[in-house]
């Protein structure tokens, strides 16, 4: 007897395009089957939201 | 978060409650006046329209609809007493329901963007990822306007036009 009540949604298969990270839905546009997905460290890094450490100890 | 919000936070239990200070970022974020080389390159913040239409989380998705269609807009902002942005009502979600409270119908918490972003990043962003419209937003959440991807297209033509005749020969 099947007791789940519920099945999982199948997931698409989703990277950042600069990054290749793994990601949901594209931060950008919210989407989770958006042809050119980008990961939000990617996409505010690309938009000038954040500024890069100077140094890579962060000091 | 608000100091008022850390406090509470602390209040409930939480012991690494951080207050986050503001920096060069949220000064221009918040369209506060910079210098240099890009301060006079259009912003989304300047780009974006501010009478975008704006309805709460209570308000019965018919009449919203209503309201946003009779303005010849597309979009609404959902928005809490502040203005800080809570969901975004599109062409599909506008379409959705009658006696629907807007909260159900929503797109709840949608990417924003902040005023300082440049205007070709953003068009360029829009086009590749057919987005008609992005509500633009201080560090703090609060509804800044809505730009449009037209108006960020012909913004962005516009500086570039405006770039190739400085450097023509």
């Amino acid at each position: 007897m099947n007791m789940s009540t519920t099945e999982a949604e199948p997931t698409a298969e989703l990277t950042c395009l600069k990054c290749h990270s793994s990601i949901d839905y594209c931060s950008f546009c919210d989407e989770s089957r958006c042809g050119v997905a980008v990961c939000y460290g990617c996409l505010i890094e690309d938009l000038g939201e954040t500024v890069a450490q100077p140094h890579d100890h962060g000091g | 978060m608000s100091p008022r919000a850390a406090w509470r936070l602390e209040s409930f239990g939480f012991t690494e409650v951080y207050h986050y200070e503001a920096g060069k970022l949220d000064w221009i974020a918040a369209g506060l006046p910079s210098e240099g080389r890009d301060a006079e390159r259009p912003r989304a913040g300047d780009v974006a329209r501010k009478d975008v239409p704006t309805c709460s989380l209570d308000e019965r998705i018919a009449d919203v609809r209503a309201r946003v269609r009779a303005a010849d807009w597309d979009v609404c902002v959902v928005v809490n007493e502040e203005r800080i942005v809570l969901g975004l009502l599109r062409h599909d979600q506008l379409d959705k329901g009658e006696d629907e409270p807007v909260e159900q119908v929503m797109r709840p918490g949608p990417s924003t963007f902040r005023p300082h972003v440049g205007i070709e990043e953003m068009a360029r962003y829009m086009i590749e990822h057919d987005l008609e419209s992005s509500p633009i937003t201080t560090s703090d959440g609060r509804l800044v306007g809505v730009l449009l991807r037209t108006d960020a297209a012909k913004a962005a033509n516009k500086l570039r036009e405006q770039h190739e005749r400085e450097h023509e020969p």
